[in-house]
Formats: C-alpha cells, structure tokens, sequence
C-alpha cells in the first residue's frame, strides 16, 4: 500500500490483504487472457469443432476445448477468396498514411506552440484539444455529407484525412510536451554557434525522436483499430480490417471461424506495436495528462 | 539556571548585572539588513524611442498547415452541423425545417432514454473499472511479477473494440458461448444469452468494457502510486501510522489527481466507443442498452436522416465540449507549468 | 576582438522592465563582469549583446558598429550558457566542433582547433564521451572549449561556475582569468558572486533593479562604493552598517551612536559640509577595518559585548552585540574574548563611509 521503495511491515492485515489479492490477480489475469485465448484457438478450428461446449455444470469437460484439428483453411479462406489482404492494406495505408500527416504537421505547429506566447494561446490549445475529444459518431455526421460532395467517400486519401481528425490534435498536444522538455538553451546555443533557426530546429530533432516514434505508433494504433470511420467514410473502396471482419456477420450464416482468424489478423500487430511502445503508453493513452 | 557571573555561560548576553533584560530563547534579534539600503535613483523613467520588436513571424508560418488542416476537419463540418440540424436532410434533397429537429427532441423517448442509458452505462462502467483497476494496482505495485502481469493486462487494450465485441459475441452466445456456459455453470444465468434479455444485456456490455479498459486505470494507478512523495510515507509512519492508515491518509490523497483524470478520460470514452456495442447488441433488445451515440448512429446512418442525426450531434456534442473544459482545468492543476 | 558598448540600452519584457538606461564602453581585449543579484537584469543585458532578446531600446555597438539587428549568427560571439546547453546525442568532440562546422570549416582545421582547445582545458581524453557521462566540472570546460574553439569578437560568460563546488570554482577563477588574458579576446562575465567579479575581472558593473549602481575597477568599486547597496553587495565578509547621529564637538563633526562618538577625519568633514541638514548617516566599516580588543583603548572607540566568535582558519571574525544592533569584526586567530564578554574596537576612519540615510549615496 505504500511507494516500492518505502520499507513495508507486517501487519495481520497487509498478510491477509496480500493473499487475497494474490488469488484476486491471478483469477482476473486468466479471465482477461481467456478470450484472447480463445481467440486464437478457435481461428485453427474448424466450424463444428469451435462450437463443442461441455454439458452445463460439467466443470471437467473444459479439456473438450482443445479437442480439435487444427486448420488454417479460415486464414486461407480471408487473404484467398475474401479479398482480406486488400484490407489490410488499406489499413497499412490508412493509418500509416494518417500517422505520417499528422506527425509532420503536427510536430511543425507543436514546435512553435512550445516556443513562443502570444495572447490566445491557451484557447487555440484547448481547441485544438477538444477536436480530440469530441465523439467520432457526431464529428461524422457532417463530415459524411462534406466529403460526399468531395468525392471523397470510399477512397484512402478521404480515410487518411478523416482519421487526423483526431491524430493531428493528438500529434499537436502530446509533442509540445516532448518539445517543452528540450531546453531552449540548446538551440539559442546553436544560433550563437551560427545556426540559423531552422537549422538549430534541425538540431533538436534527434532529441524529441524518441517521442516522436512512440507517437507515430500510437497514431498506428487508433487509426488501426478504428471501426466508426472506416465503416462509414472508408466504405466501398477504403475498407479496413475492422470494417470488413464486421461485414463477415452475414445473418444467415456466421463464419465464426473466418471472424476469429479475422480477429486475430487485425489484433496481433496492435499487440506487438503495444509491447514496442509499453514505455509511452500510459502518457500517450491520457494524452500526456499521466507521465510515466 | 545560567549564572551571569560565568564566562562560560551562553545566551546570557542580554543579562545586565541588574538581571532586568530577559531573553527570550525565541525572540528574534533585530539586525540591520546592509544590503536592502536604497541605490542613487537615477533621473530615468521611460525610454527615449522603441527599436522595432522582433518578428515571430517564423513560429506563425510553421503552425499555418496544422491550423488550416485542423480548421478544415473541426471549424468547417462544425458550421455544416449547425446548418444541417436546421435541414431535412436526405440523399438528394436538402429542406429547411426550421428547427423541427430540435422541437421534436424533448417528445423523442428514445432521446431522451439515449441519455440514461449512457449515464447508466458510464455509472456502471467506472465503479467496476476504478474498484478493480485501483484494487490491481495496488496489487501489483512492487511486486516481482509487476512488470509481465502489467504487459499481459495491456493485451485488451491493444485490440480493436469491434473485434472485442466479436470475440466477446461469440463467448456470449447462449449455444456455443464458453462464458455463457460458464455463467450457466455459476448459476447465475438460464438458458438465454446475457445480452438476449433486457435486464441483463446491459451488464453483458459493461462487462466487455470493463475487460477491456480496467487495465487503463490500473496502468495510471500505477504511474500515479509511483509518485506518492516517499517522504510524505516515511513521515506519517515516523508520526506512527499503520500501513492501512498510511494508504488512506498519505496515498490516496496523492491519488485523488490521477484518478480524476483516469474517470474523465474514460468517461468521455463512453462518449466515443459504440463499436462492440454495435455488435454485441445494436443497442437492442428492443431499445435496452441504446446508449445516445448509437441512437445517433441509428438515426443517422441506418434511418439516414443526418438532419435529425446533425441535431442530435450538436448536443452531443456542446456536452463534450463543456465536459472537456471541466478535464482540462483537471489537466491544468495536475501540472503546475502553464500551456 | 571587439569594443563593446551599451549606448541607452533598455529591456523591457512587456509593461515590465529588466534593464533601463545602460550604458557602458568596455575596451577591447578586456574582461568585463556584470555583477548583481538574480534580478538584477545582468542575464538580459547578455543575452542582448548575444542577440537571444530584443533590444528594447537604445544600441549595442562592436567596434561602434551598432549590432541591434544582426541575428546571432552574424554577431560572431561565443557565449557559455548555465546550464552549458550541450547537445546529450553529440560527442564532446562534436559539440566543440559544431561551430567550426557550421560556419564550414573543413575537417582538418576543425580537429585541429578542436584538438588544441581540448588540450588547453585538459580534456583530450574526453573527446569520445557523451555529456550525460561527464561530471559537473569537465562539462563545463567542455562549454568552454566550445566557445573558444573559434575567435570571435567577444566571450559571453553566463555564470558558469555557477553549479560547481567551492574547490573547483576557486580553482576556475584563477583557470578563466589565465585564459582570457592569453587569448585576449573581450569578455563579459555575468555573476552573482561578488568573489568572482573581483577576483577575475579588469573592470565591474554593479546592477540592481535593471540600473547600473557602479562602472570601476575592482578596487575602485572595494574602496569608494558609490552608494550603500554597492557596499553591502562587495565585500564578503560583508560591510557592517550603523545607523548614526552627527554632533559637533569642538568644531569636528562627530558620529555618535549609543555609547560611541568617534570624530571624521578633515577630508570628511569637508564632504560632509556640502551637504549640511543631514542629522543623521548610516556608517559603513568593512569588518577589516575595524580592531577589536579586550582592553578599553585610549582613542574613541565601541563598546560591545561579544555574541559568537567564529575562526575561519587564517582569521577570526567577532560578531559583537551593540545594543541595537550587531556588527562583524576580523582580527587575528590570536583574539582570546569568549561570549558575553565586553571588548571595545577602534575603526580606521579612513576606510570609513557615510552613506545618505534617505538615498544610500555616499559621501565619503
């Protein structure tokens, strides 16, 4: 209950209160793995094999779960005949697309947001911010109507313009931090050495690159997972993974099988990308509110 | 105690032989402060003339694309909302109803019950999820495993909501669902799916969303008890406090922060996830859990009338906006330097 | 090399203002230091010359070339920050490097200059190392070397010592001063302590409150304060001050306070007579002018009683209780007066000052 670092003693209470919590962990890490678990196990299985279920109350009958063949054929099924590797790379597209936008035009307005003051500044920021913040399903509403009479509806480019609806605000607020934590000193020193401003900006970038990277991630990571957008400004020619493995309900016959592996195709990268980025995740996730 | 008369004796300076000046231990002595005497002023007041100021032109310039963009995606379709709410909208035919949209909200039960829904929704969602996060944390602060238990728990997080909700449709389902069967075996269900009855599918959905988020606060719980002022901790102990006293007195006001800034955030998610429960219910059955942004989405994009759905939005949306005010004061007294 | 003056320089950061009305030659080739309290506005007038603030109003001119509106860049200084201000992902060869490279010099200059830089400041066998792997004192030579790795027309030294213990900071004193007068390039040297100025620099301007109190030489600014802030500000152990009455005995005027009446020397009298009316002075002794003894002398002395003796090594410094005030004396280690005890001290009255009570100028 205390800081790691301050000495713990032992109370009759902290004992009991450790060993509750252990065995309220270790209940809650295999109920939150379980469905990914499943998951992915159920993508290898065949249709009839996924539905197996033990009888009601037949707590021994679990093991039926990893009774099963193993198959590929649903993977085979999504890139083959489903057009699914169109998909993900219009989601590669998209996001990877949106995050490149945004991090160059959000980086450049950060830089300056961090340097300089002038009389307006914090309402600029807080609507900068409150565009993040603002729910996707109303924000659609009128952009569905905008970027019809552009044309724009089920293309890419339309899908890459509408996720910086919430990277680039994103990519403004969280690098001005990263900006804010480079000292001026650094650049004024690189003037008085001859620099010119742009170069002395050049100069600091190896500095804020670190930041810069995990954004990008993140920025990755939103515009991947995206459904609402994808489903309605990306429909027809843009789809995304999410969208499509949504289209794959057909009410008359669920292809569980092809859903799972389509949810394990779109969830897998998010989860490495996650690992590679565990250090700024928290900072990124509370747009820069928790620094960890 | 001290004898005048001993040369030895100290503090006893103000002591005449008469033993009239006492000396109070505490009393401070005055001493002049040398350096606070006051400079020649000299006869300046103003300047003469001003150079010309300094151009900031530079940083302006840089900002340009961000701003244009950003007023292009928020400013613009902001204007069009409004001007769509005044409209029947439809594909092909645009018609001024002259606030039509607005008078017929307050009569719209469904509206109307959009907006319990989501604060029961939210209600529910943020006491599970601040109970069990807040619970983890402490759990695994300081614990050897700390650092693998808090990757595994990042996994939910990592994944699409939509797919969430898929994978969590199919555990749910009454014939094949693993955790149907395991809440049939519990006892604590029949025979019909979580999410096919009105009463209990609303729990169904606040279950996925807690799976899937409660890692988040337990992750800022984290990064927040990492930051407890370990002298704060050591002084109250020193004072004489039991580690449970410790946790209610030093800790948790020390929390109090980054969990109001935890809540915010996932409150205004609640605003902005609809994707699982797209699939897990479409806001069914019947109208029981369509919290107001799916009504929105149904008005707007399977009924499509984007007049009404624009409207809707607008409100929407102006609770957002004063909501974010509230989280960004929030922000603001987390951290002392200003924007 | 450079001329550097200020002509009715201001800085003003909004309706607020840092630095009025300064003016100031300072000769090529030497070593200038602007001293004052955080506050002072010394930190802006620097930055001024180095072209990181605006100049308000007025002109900074090298070599009577007025520089107000050259970028840094085109101002050819060399200015040491801090903080240091070195690049974290460059070496410490690279960051000395960076401003030949910037101005295109070619490789072998470069490591030429670089490598006789580094050898000057003792630091050629840190040329590989990153800045987070140095430790206070060689990080700071590292921002030495980067500033002098070219010859500009001035150094721009901001307090950087600052940051440094005691040993190394008195070691560096010594260290800054040598290489200026080797290189004889014009320095500013910007501090707070009053130590540095006056062990280092050829010529001190004193600030308080953005205004220049003082322009002189060391000794000058030691000796002849010009007003009472100047003298409570220079001079470690600090000068004492006495709020006195002027009486006049016989026709010398005396300073009286509580049990003393000690009478001013004919020089001072004079002084004094210009401008008649005053009653009352705050007098200033430096501690060192002042002699302390157990034994009541036969000249007009001070009565005291003793509060705390401290040895300092080489010296004794007294601290003696008047009634309503406490003063400061320095005298030999030999001084055998223990607490509570009465001792009376005589002042040097040529080493003394009469400070105006209303404005703090001084008369003599």
């Amino acid at each position: 209950m205390a800081s790691r670092e301050v000495i713990q003693y032992e109370t009759p209470l902290s004992k009991a209160f450790r060993g509750f919590s252990a065995i309220f962990l270790a209940f809650y890490v295999v109920w939150t793995v379980l469905p990914l678990f499943i998951m992915f196990m159920s993508s290898f299985k065949d249709l009839l094999e996924a539905f197996k279920l033990p009888a009601v109350g037949d707590w021994a009958g679990v093991t039926v779960f990893f009774d099963f063949t193993p198959t590929t054929k649903h993977y085979y099924e999504l890139f083959a005949n489903l057009g699914f590797s169109t998909y993900l790379f219009n989601s590669l597209v998209a996001a990877g697309g949106s995050a490149l936008v945004s991090v160059v035009l959000g980086s450049m307005c950060a830089y300056s947001l961090s340097r300089i003051d002038f009389k307006g500044k914090g309402d600029l920021f807080f609507w900068i911010i409150s565009t993040r913040m603002a729910p996707v399903v109303a924000v659609m509403v009128p952009l569905y109507w905008i970027f019809r009479q552009l044309d724009l509806v089920g293309t890419l480019p339309g899908l890459i313009l509408a996720y910086t609806t919430f990277n680039l605000p994103f990519a403004i607020w969280i690098l001005k931090g990263f900006f804010d934590n480079v000292p001026y000193a650094i650049e004024e020193a690189q003037m008085v050495d001859g620099a010119t401003r742009i170069q002395a900006l050049r100069a600091i970038l190896p500095l804020v690159a670190p930041g810069i990277g995990a954004f990008v991630v993140l920025c990755i990571l939103f515009a991947w997972n995206d459904y609402l957008f994808a489903a309605i400004i990306g429909s027809g020619g843009a789809k995304t993974l999410p969208a499509a493995t949504r289209e794959l309900v057909q009410p008359q016959n669920i292809q569980w099988g092809q859903i799972m592996a389509a949810g394990v195709v779109t969830t897998l990268p998010m989860m490495f990308l996650g690992l590679v980025i565990r250090k700024y995740l928290v900072t990124g996730l509370t747009m820069g509110a928790v620094k960890e | 105690m001290t004898d005048a008369t001993n040369p030895h004796s100290r503090g006893g300076s103000g002591r005449a032989p008469g033993g009239h000046r006492n000396l109070d231990l505490f009393r401070v002595r005055h001493i002049p402060d040398s350096v606070e005497s006051r400079p020649v002023p000299m006869a300046v007041t103003e300047p003469a003339s001003l150079n010309k100021p300094v151009s900031k032109s530079f940083y302006f310039w840089l900002m340009v694309p961000a701003i244009l963009v950003l007023a292009f995606i928020s400013i613009y379709p902001f204007f069009w909302m409004i001007y769509m709410s005044l409209h029947d909208v439809d594909i092909g035919q645009v018609e001024w109803n002259n606030f039509a949209n607005f008078i017929k909200l307050p009569s719209d039960t469904r509206f109307l019950m959009g907006w319990l829904l989501l604060a029961e929704y939210s209600a529910m969602c943020l006491t599970l999820q601040i109970l069990i996060g807040v619970f983890l944390a402490l759990a695994l602060n300081g614990s050897r495993l700390e650092k693998v238990l808090v990757t595994t728990l990042l996994m939910p997080m990592m994944m699409a909501p939509l797919v969430a909700g898929m994978v969590w449709y199919f555990l749910y389902n009454g014939t094949f669902g693993w955790y149907h069967w395991l809440l049939q075996s519990l006892g604590i269900l029949g025979p019909k799916s979580i999410l096919a009855s009105a009463d209990t599918a609303m729990i169904g959905l606040v279950l996925v969303d807690v799976w899937q988020w409660t890692p988040l606060i337990t992750l800022i719980t984290l990064a927040g008890l990492k930051r407890v002022p370990q002298d704060q901790l050591e002084a109250n102990m020193v004072d004489g406090a039991s580690p449970l006293r410790n946790f209610f007195s030093v800790t948790l006001p020390n929390l109090y922060p980054v969990l109001l800034i935890a809540i915010m955030l996932r409150f205004m998610d609640n605003f902005r996830f609809i994707d699982s429960i797209l699939v897990l219910t479409g806001g069914g059955p019947g109208n029981a859990t369509k919290i107001l942004p799916v009504y929105l989405f149904e008005v707007s994009f399977k009924f499509f009338k984007l007049g009404r759905g624009a409207a809707i939005a607008l409100i929407l949306l102006i609770v957002t906006i004063i909501l974010g005010k509230l989280l960004v004061r929030v922000f603001d007294r987390q951290q002392p330097s200003k924007v | 090399m450079a001329k550097i003056s200020f002509r009715n320089v201001w800085k003003k950061y909004g309706d607020m203002p840092a630095v009025k009305d300064l003016n100031i030659e300072c000769p090529d080739g030497s070593f200038l230091s602007v001293l004052g309290p955080s506050g002072c506005g010394k930190s802006s007038t620097m930055r001024m010359v180095a072209g990181l603030e605006h100049i308000t109003s007025g002109q900074i001119l090298f070599d009577e070339r007025p520089i107000n509106d050259l970028a840094p860049k085109d101002r050819d200084v060399a200015m040491v920050f801090e903080n240091y201000a070195l690049y974290p992902h460059k070496s410490v060869f690279e960051n000395m490097a960076n401003p030949l490279k910037l101005r295109g010099q070619n490789a072998s200059v470069i490591t030429e200059r670089v490598t006789a830089a580094a050898k000057l400041l003792e630091i050629n066998h840190l040329l590989e190392r990153r800045p987070q792997e140095l430790s206070g004192g060689q990080k700071q030579r590292v921002a030495i070397g980067r500033a002098i790795v070219r010859e500009p027309n001035l150094f721009l030294f901001d307090e950087p010592i600052a940051h440094l213990d005691a040993k190394l900071r008195a070691h560096m004193r010594g260290e800054i001063k040598h290489l200026q007068r080797t290189l004889g390039t014009t320095m500013i040297y910007v501090t707070h302590d009053q130590l540095e100025a006056m062990s280092m620099a050829d010529t001190i301007a004193v600030m308080h409150d953005g205004e220049l109190q003082q322009l002189g030489t060391p000794r000058e600014v030691y000796n002849h304060p010009v007003n009472a802030w100047v003298a409570g500000f220079v001079g470690e152990p600090a000068m004492n001050f006495v709020d006195v009455g002027l009486e006049d005995k016989g026709g010398r005027t005396h300073f009286t306070h509580g049990n003393f009446s000690i009478p001013v020397s004919d020089q001072q009298q004079h002084r004094l007579a210009k401008d008649a009316g005053e009653k009352a002075m705050r007098m200033g002794v430096r501690p060192d002018a002042l002699s302390i003894s157990m034994t009541k002398p036969s000249e007009p002395c001070i009565t005291g009683k003793i509060f705390v003796t401290e040895l300092l090594g080489g010296d004794m410094i007294v601290d003696v209780d008047l009634e309503d005030c406490r003063i400061r004396v320095k005298t030999s280690t030999e001084f055998a007066g223990e607490e509570g005890q009465t001792c009376y001290m005589t002042v040097n009255t040529n080493k003394w000052h009469a400070f105006s009570k209303e404005n703090g100028k001084a008369f003599f």
